[in-house]
């Protein structure tokens, strides 16, 4: 049985992944050992007797290292036999969105602390390892600082987009939270937080750099350098009402030799045709977002534009969801179904240039280029019911049906043979289990 | 008579969840401070932006009850404005965004009051039938 296997092989993988977490989670207990040492007034030794008492070297650990942590396994079957939605066919499939995760805070000193977040991934598009490792410094309870491997803070969710538990959603609405964006980023970030009264209002700027892999579509990696990303990020929230824009700017180029190669070649005789084979640009994003919760019902919705100069591969859209859900408590356990809409209207990239003659080998060549799968318009709408059962404080279980609509002449994220009539319409079916300790 | 009750069993799981939740309707939280500011007030909101972990300027250290405390689900109810589940998700984003961390949790209210008691600038909340020592500052009381 497939899906047996597969589910075997998420077990298999998180299983892998603990060994690494065990191994990368002691150097932080021993830096906290170190720590506590050096303020400690009396040395101990780690002679039995003192090893679990209050004073010794482990005690002072549990007080300065915390350990907590994240898991979800999530399945789920495409209708559609034509076509590949982000990993999702149709066969059962648990590896796409299933991962385990450990968080490790050490306390360096009253203001100083480190943060490891280990993460295994099922999915094969995902690497396993340190998602976050940050030194974060709070100088007064107004100011934040981080440096190091930060999560790419862009939109309402995106600082715990792993973490399921925290949103209602199995996947948070595709057209927005697109796999255009890297997960993370190496960089600095600084915070300042007060309140005008009953508002609470934090603002925040971060500083930094991704070099890796984005996979678009399914097992598409696409190789992407996106340098001095920056970006202002202002929420406010009175009560359980938040809201947060931001903007953000950063240099972005797709690394894709080959292609660079064959501009170049165009390039003495054919520059306009060269000139549309340019993976590099800067890119413009804006986010807003809302949220509101109360007692019975939460209401969420969210937009986001990329725009910048013309760039062969990189795609300049709008896109948006609404989101909204009601809480029963049929046997005083929390349930809440919830429907989401969202869309995300990608602009048509520019056509080739009519430049090169048609006798020419090249122009074959040049219009090939068009053909790959770097270029495809993902616009998409989706519109998803699901429910949400909180079992008790730290386990939720959720069901997800998202429906899935592209025009025709559209890709709409989705991977299919060209060839296939495939009518760019599917059912995506969803089961999770969220957990955290 | 099992037929009875099979026909009976859901309006009577229903008149027990309708008492209960008549009784936590009934109940008041009341929120406790130890600190020197004898007339301090504070709204609603401030509550619980302060018990949220939101930055304020106020010098005051929350501290709460363990998730199944009738006292906690008051609090939750009718200061919060959210249930439990919601209230756990919230902090495992704050926690997992290395943002902040919920306040110390007390075993019950007696260890919560001895606590803040002892700790200048502690706050708790209390059922509204929880004897208070003097000294002790009440910052708001919930209906």
């Amino acid at each position: 049985m497939p899906e047996k296997h597969e589910l075997l092989n998420t077990l298999r993988a998180v299983a892998r992944a603990l060994p690494l977490l065990t191994v990368l989670g002691l150097p932080c207990a021993a830096l906290a050992g170190e720590a506590g040492g050096a303020f400690a007034s009396t040395t101990t030794s780690l002679l039995p007797e003192n090893l679990f008492s209050n004073k010794s070297l482990f005690g002072r650990l549990s007080e300065r290292v915390r350990f907590s942590g994240f898991a979800r396994l999530v399945g789920g079957y495409l209708d559609d036999g034509d076509a590949n939605y982000q990993g999702y066919d149709n066969a059962i499939s648990y590896d796409q969105h299933s991962l385990f995760a450990l968080q490790t805070d050490v306390e360096l000193t009253e203001t100083l602390s480190f943060t490891t977040q280990l993460l295994a991934h099922a999915s094969a598009a995902r690497q396993s390892g340190v998602e976050w490792a940050y030194l974060r410094w709070r100088p007064s309870k107004h100011w934040r600082f981080k440096a190091g491997r930060l999560r790419t803070p862009i939109y309402l969710h995106s600082d715990t987009i792993d973490v399921g538990f925290s949103y209602p959603w199995i996947i948070p609405p595709q057209p927005v939270y697109t796999p255009y964006s890297p997960s993370n980023i190496t960089g600095l970030s600084a915070a300042y937080q007060f309140n005008i009264r009953e508002w609470g209002i934090e603002t925040k700027a971060y500083w930094g750099r991704f070099e890796g892999a984005v996979s678009v579509l399914d097992k598409f990696p696409v190789d992407v350098k996106v340098d001095k990303l920056r970006g202002l990020i202002l929420a406010v929230n009175r009560g359980n009402l938040r809201l947060r824009a931001s903007y953000h700017r950063a240099a972005l180029e797709i690394k894709a030799p080959a292609l660079a190669r064959f501009a170049g070649q165009l390039r003495p005789r054919f520059p306009k045709s060269a000139d549309s084979l340019n993976t590099k640009t800067e890119i413009d994003f804006m986010q807003a977002g809302v949220s509101y919760d109360t007692l019975d019902y939460f209401l969420k919705a969210e937009w986001t534009r990329m725009s910048h100069p013309p760039a062969f591969g990189i795609p300049t859209y709008d896109s948006y969801y609404l989101s909204g859900g009601y809480t029963f408590y049929p046997f005083n356990l929390p349930i809440t179904p919830h429907v989401t809409f969202a869309n995300i209207s990608v602009d048509d990239a520019p056509p080739p240039v009519n430049e090169i003659p048609r006798m020419s080998p090249l122009r074959f060549a040049y219009l090939g280029a068009f053909q790959s799968d770097l270029i495809g318009n993902d616009s998409l709408r989706s519109l998803s019911v699901g429910l949400r059962w909180d079992v008790n404080p730290a386990v939720a279980l959720k069901a997800e049906w998202i429906h899935l609509r592209a025009d025709r002449d559209k890709r709409g994220f989705f991977k299919f043979d060209r060839a296939a009539d495939f009518d760019r319409k599917a059912n995506l079916f969803l089961l999770g289990l969220e957990w955290v300790f | 008579m099992r037929r009875l009750l099979q026909r009976l069993k859901r309006p009577l799981l229903l008149a027990v969840l309708l008492a209960f939740a008549a009784q936590v309707q009934a109940a008041g939280v009341l929120v406790v401070a130890n600190t020197d500011d004898r007339d301090l007030k504070l709204t609603r909101i401030e509550v619980r932006n302060l018990f949220m972990g939101e930055a304020s300027d106020l010098a005051l250290n929350a501290i709460a009850l363990p998730p199944d405390n009738l006292t906690r689900v008051l609090f939750n109810t009718k200061v919060v404005g959210l249930t439990e589940s919601r209230i756990q998700a919230y902090w495992a984003q704050m926690r997992f965004s290395g943002r902040k961390q919920p306040p110390r949790e007390f075993e019950n209210e007696a260890k919560a009051l001895e606590y803040v008691l002892a700790n200048e600038g502690a706050v708790g909340y209390f059922s509204q039938d929880m004897p208070l020592p003097e000294g002790l500052v009440i910052l708001y009381r919930s209906d």
